[in-house]
């Protein structure tokens, strides 16, 4: 009965998360969460993380590349703020991403945790300036040794309004001891609802998992499915990050 | 820039390959004086922080996290054998810092020798 509790608190979060009034945006990933979702995961209390990666969209007319440095760290256990910067190979405009998470529901089992955090953030360009866009989130995940489910409702005001959703499914195919590589597959679906004119995208994405210690590789392959206006322009996009945890 | 990315892959895959083979069969903890039983260890890169925090306690000289059985075993070092009572106090803070829940802590040694004591 417990167990079934914590799906319902879950399942209410990501509901909660796709309320008009709370908020979202494509970001990098943030430690062990989803490669182009969210994910309630924080660090520990005074731990640092660094990342370095890279993102590539492929689109019918252009190849763009951008590079991105994200510092973390946690204030505390549930409490974790990250700093990205965000670099395009082509064209001086350097975006500056601080984003805040804080998780409010943790439940630990043997093997696993239930848990849920709400998360906000600001998108600004590098040298000052008003925000380009507002994001906030709300993420419930169960992290299990071989499953893990990772549901997540965001928001961004902006520009353009957008209202994001994020399913993601996770398997550890083995179950490697800690001083071992661990790996994680994950598939992903994320959509995006778009206002005034009202669009509706679809992705798919396939992403890894591969840490040793406290050192992670994170590469993921997200590719459109479904559009409900227009051509979709995306043919695919790649990321791929290090990061590193101390 | 093709060719810097699919360089770092391969010494990422490198640097994984050859944890792999240094991970040590054998135990690091071959006879712990604590047993901590720990809820939530999920992710082995979670954990990370779980070790970093418990290694830091003065009386703690080698830890071994078991993700499958939500354990770390812990050996103290030779002159410090800290009070159950204050240890489990200090150790719940420090796992609760990591963002895990400690269960219950045993102590095989004290016990092995409470038996012996009894047995004799």
């Amino acid at each position: 009965m417990r167990r079934h509790l914590q799906w319902i608190f879950v399942l209410g979060a990501l509901l909660a998360g796709l309320r008009p009034d709370s908020l979202a945006q494509q970001l990098p990933p943030f430690r062990h969460e989803p490669i182009f979702g969210l994910g309630p995961r924080t660090i520990w209390q005074g731990g640092w993380g660094i990342e370095v990666g890279f993102d590539r969209d492929r689109t019918v007319r252009a190849d763009q590349w951008a590079l991105e440095y994200e510092f973390l760290y946690g204030f505390t256990v549930n409490w974790a703020t990250t700093l990205v910067v965000q670099q395009p190979l082509e064209g001086e405009k350097v975006n500056l991403v601080v984003r805040s998470k804080y998780r409010f529901f943790r439940q630990d089992v043997r093997g696993g945790v239930y848990h849920a955090a709400v998360l906000g953030g600001l998108r600004m360009e590098a040298g000052g300036g008003e925000p380009e866009a507002v994001l906030l989130g709300l993420s419930g995940a169960f992290e299990g040794r071989r499953w893990l489910l990772f549901l997540t409702g965001r928001q961004q005001w902006g520009r353009r309004s957008l209202t994001a959703y994020d399913v993601a499914l996770g398997v550890r195919p083995v179950r490697t001891g800690y001083y071992q590589p661990d790996l994680v597959v994950m598939a992903e679906i994320n959509g995006q609802l778009f206002q005034e004119p009202f669009d509706h995208r679809v992705l798919g994405a396939l992403g890894l998992w591969l840490t040793y210690r406290n050192w992670a590789f994170k590469p993921g392959l997200q590719w459109p499915l479904y559009r409900s206006r227009g051509v979709e322009p995306l043919r695919y996009r790649w990321v791929g990050s290090v990061e590193v945890h101390f | 820039m093709r060719l810097r990315m699919q360089g770092m892959l391969a010494l990422f895959v490198l640097w994984i390959g050859l944890g792999a083979l240094a991970a040590q069969a054998q135990s690091r903890v071959p006879a712990p004086d604590a047993i901590l039983y720990v809820k939530g260890l999920a992710c082995p890169y979670c954990a990370y922080g779980l070790e970093k925090k418990l290694k830091k306690l003065s009386m703690v000289q080698e830890i071994e996290v078991q993700m499958d059985e939500g354990r770390v075993l812990v050996a103290f070092r030779k002159d410090q054998h800290p009070e159950p009572a204050a240890f489990e106090a200090l150790v719940a803070r420090v796992v609760k810092e990591a963002g895990f829940t400690l269960e219950k802590v045993e102590y095989p040694t004290r016990q092995d020798a409470s038996r012996k004591q009894d047995g004799s």
